[in-house]
């Protein structure tokens, strides 16, 4: 970062996406305070966070149910020595870790700026020295990440963040280790299609050469706009990417050629990211009438940096209120002060029937004078009761399908995608199955204990090859489909910290949407009483 | 929500017996949906049948390794 750039955020504004930490998140992490939260995933968290000098990081922590595994602190310790060796221009820089402590961390330069994805989805294609001081950044940070005997393997769009100084390439390193796990069980398939070089569709272990055809990937979308192997169903991605060249119309002059070869099928044809690097930065300096010949290519990209990249900049950072008393409410990105509040609803048929605002009032049908049946019914207003209760419903049915999606925009380590299955009859099963990507993890435990667990493996690479059921390990690091069921029903329980904000907004069918890899089937759904209600909003 | 403006971060839907619908909360909003940030939640059945089929002893493989596609 520029040291005359001003603090990304402090303690009482975040940049949009981070919100502030909710009751659960710690005060603090090493010497950093925690002031908002960036992301949260299935292998832990990352938080905003300041020393005691202010200066900002992003703080990533895993979760305690990681970290109680030696072997999982294992790989961690080692990618963070690895990491920590990575010196660039274009990464994201480490500042510290401590791979020892009771939840281990680690903490990284905050870059600030929105993804390369996002910025050329919104405002077109990068050009003329944008484009190639891009490329040169990339291969810059490559270059470096290799250097400290770093393959990537997961390079992509929404893995660049373009700050106002230049680009950044994030999630390296980490993202190894917290998905080591599934790299050992996918036989080393990581990646994203579309991203991915050939070879790792053929179950070869990614090198340098296959983050190099990533680098290719992605100067070709940043100069072109377009995805370069295009997009469509994942099976056309791979078969264009090992039988297709890019239409690469777009890309400047001076790189062309480099590009072209990071394309290659043949790994061996590629250039290594140093020498990308050597001849987008050579092809640069030949066109700078009277500068001096810098031989050292990594020197020359901060002074191109200093010469191209223009245009960029990251939204201020937004003045927040903080609520301790709303764990969850108070995240949200708009442009407006934000008011904190969240809303609930009854199911009903008829999405939109009515404008709230000129909605009627509450109409008590007979089944909400009984005192004995549902708090939705009673009075659904009262979301303390309407919570709490339709937490206590779930922790006490005796079958349950639920199905739990989180989405990060950034990092594919804190996203996931997973189905429960639980029923008591004829004995207490409970199976999980996460989508991942190319793979599918199944967990089945039999018995409450559970007596006995089973693991399988489906590849979902070029259509659905289901594995067989198998006992894993005890150092194996399965899935806790019991441990997931309580996370799902953890945003309910943290409503409860702060019912009075939440808003009763009526009737409406839910948002549900048929999720492609679901298995369930229902075709209709509980309707609530015909009436329509709306509470006055807290903040209003 | 106030006119239309995603200033809130959650919704909940609950059904008329009192079980928990549908649950979607928000950290980011995109202009794209890819850059969106977002946690749903779809409680699709509570207390219904659920057939979770349990492999016999002779499907079990004997590792990882053998199970594996």
């Amino acid at each position: 970062m520029n040291p005359t750039s001003p603090r990304p955020f402090d303690a009482d504004r975040l940049p949009a996406g981070v919100s502030p930490p909710t009751a659960t998140d710690p005060d603090h992490i090493g010497p950093y305070r925690v002031v908002g939260r960036i992301g949260a995933g299935g292998m832990g968290a990352v938080y905003a966070g300041i020393d005691p000098s202010g200066a900002c990081a992003a703080v990533k922590v895993v979760h305690p149910h990681y970290a109680a595994d030696p072997d999982f602190r294992a790989r961690f310790a080692r990618e963070v020595s690895l990491v920590s060796r990575v010196r660039a221009t274009c990464t994201a820089g480490f500042l510290g870790a401590d791979t020892d402590a009771e939840a281990p961390w680690m903490a990284a330069e905050y870059v600030p700026g929105g993804t390369l994805r996002a910025h050329v989805k919104k405002n077109g294609p990068l050009t003329g020295g944008m484009a190639i001081s891009l490329a040169a950044g990339l291969a810059e940070a490559l270059t470096a990440i290799h250097a400290a005997g770093i393959v990537h393997r997961d390079l992509k769009p929404g893995n660049v963040i373009l700050a106002p100084d230049g680009p950044r390439v994030l999630d390296f390193g980490i993202a190894r280790a917290t998905d080591a796990t599934a790299l050992t069980r996918t036989g080393g398939l990581f990646g994203t299609p579309g991203w991915m070089a050939p070879e790792q569709y053929a179950r070869v272990e990614a090198t340098d050469r296959s983050d190099v055809f990533a680098w290719g990937c992605l100067v070709a979308f940043a100069a072109t706009g377009r995805d370069p192997f295009a997009g469509g169903p994942v099976e056309a991605v791979i078969h264009r990417t090992r039988t297709e060249e890019p239409d690469l119309t777009g890309v400047p002059d001076e790189i062309l050629y480099t590009v072209r070869r990071a394309l290659a099928k043949d790994p061996a044809v590629r250039p290594t990211a140093a020498e990308a690097l050597a001849e987008v930065t050579g092809a640069w300096s030949a066109t700078r009438v009277g500068a001096p010949p810098e031989t050292d290519p990594t020197r020359v990209v901060p002074a191109m940096l200093a010469t191209e990249w223009r245009g960029m900049t990251a939204a201020a950072p937004r003045r927040i209120r903080r609520s301790p008393r709303v764990p969850l409410l108070a995240a949200g990105a708009a442009a407006t002060a934000a008011a904190v509040i969240g809303t609930w609803f009854v199911v009903g048929p008829d999405a939109g029937a009515e404008d709230p605002g000129t909605a009627p009032e509450a109409t008590a049908s007979p089944e909400a004078t009984d005192p004995g049946g549902p708090a939705v019914d009673g009075d659904p207003q009262d979301a303390a009761a309407v919570i709490g209760e339709a937490v206590a419903s779930a922790e006490d049915a005796s079958s349950f399908i639920v199905h739990h999606v989180r989405r990060s925009a950034e990092t594919a380590s804190d996203s996931s995608d997973l189905t429960l299955w639980y029923t008591e009859e004829p004995e207490p099963l409970m199976k999980e199955v996460v989508y991942a990507g190319p793979a599918i993890f199944t967990v089945l435990q039999i018995g409450e204990g559970p007596d006995d667990v089973l693991a399988r493996i489906d590849s979902n690479l070029t259509g659905l090859v289901e594995g067989d059921y198998y006992r894993p390990v005890p150092e194996e690091d399965v899935r806790d489909p019991r441990a997931d069921w309580a996370a799902s029903l953890e945003p309910l329980r943290e409503l409860l910290g702060d019912a009075d904000a939440v808003t009763y907004q009526g009737m409406t069918p839910t948002p549900y949407e048929d999720y492609p890899r679901s298995s369930w089937t229902r075709t209709t759904w509980p309707v609530g009483p015909v009436t329509t209600t709306r509470a006055p909003s807290p903040s209003q | 929500m106030n006119a239309g403006v995603f200033d809130g971060t959650f919704d909940l839907w609950v059904d008329e017996t009192g079980y928990p619908q549908h649950f979607q909360s928000y950290t980011r909003f995109g202009e794209w949906e890819e850059d969106a940030e977002y946690e749903r939640i779809a409680f699709i059945d509570f207390d219904g049948p659920v057939e979770i089929p349990v492999p016999d002893e002779s499907e079990i493989a004997a590792s990882r390794e053998e199970g594996s596609p």
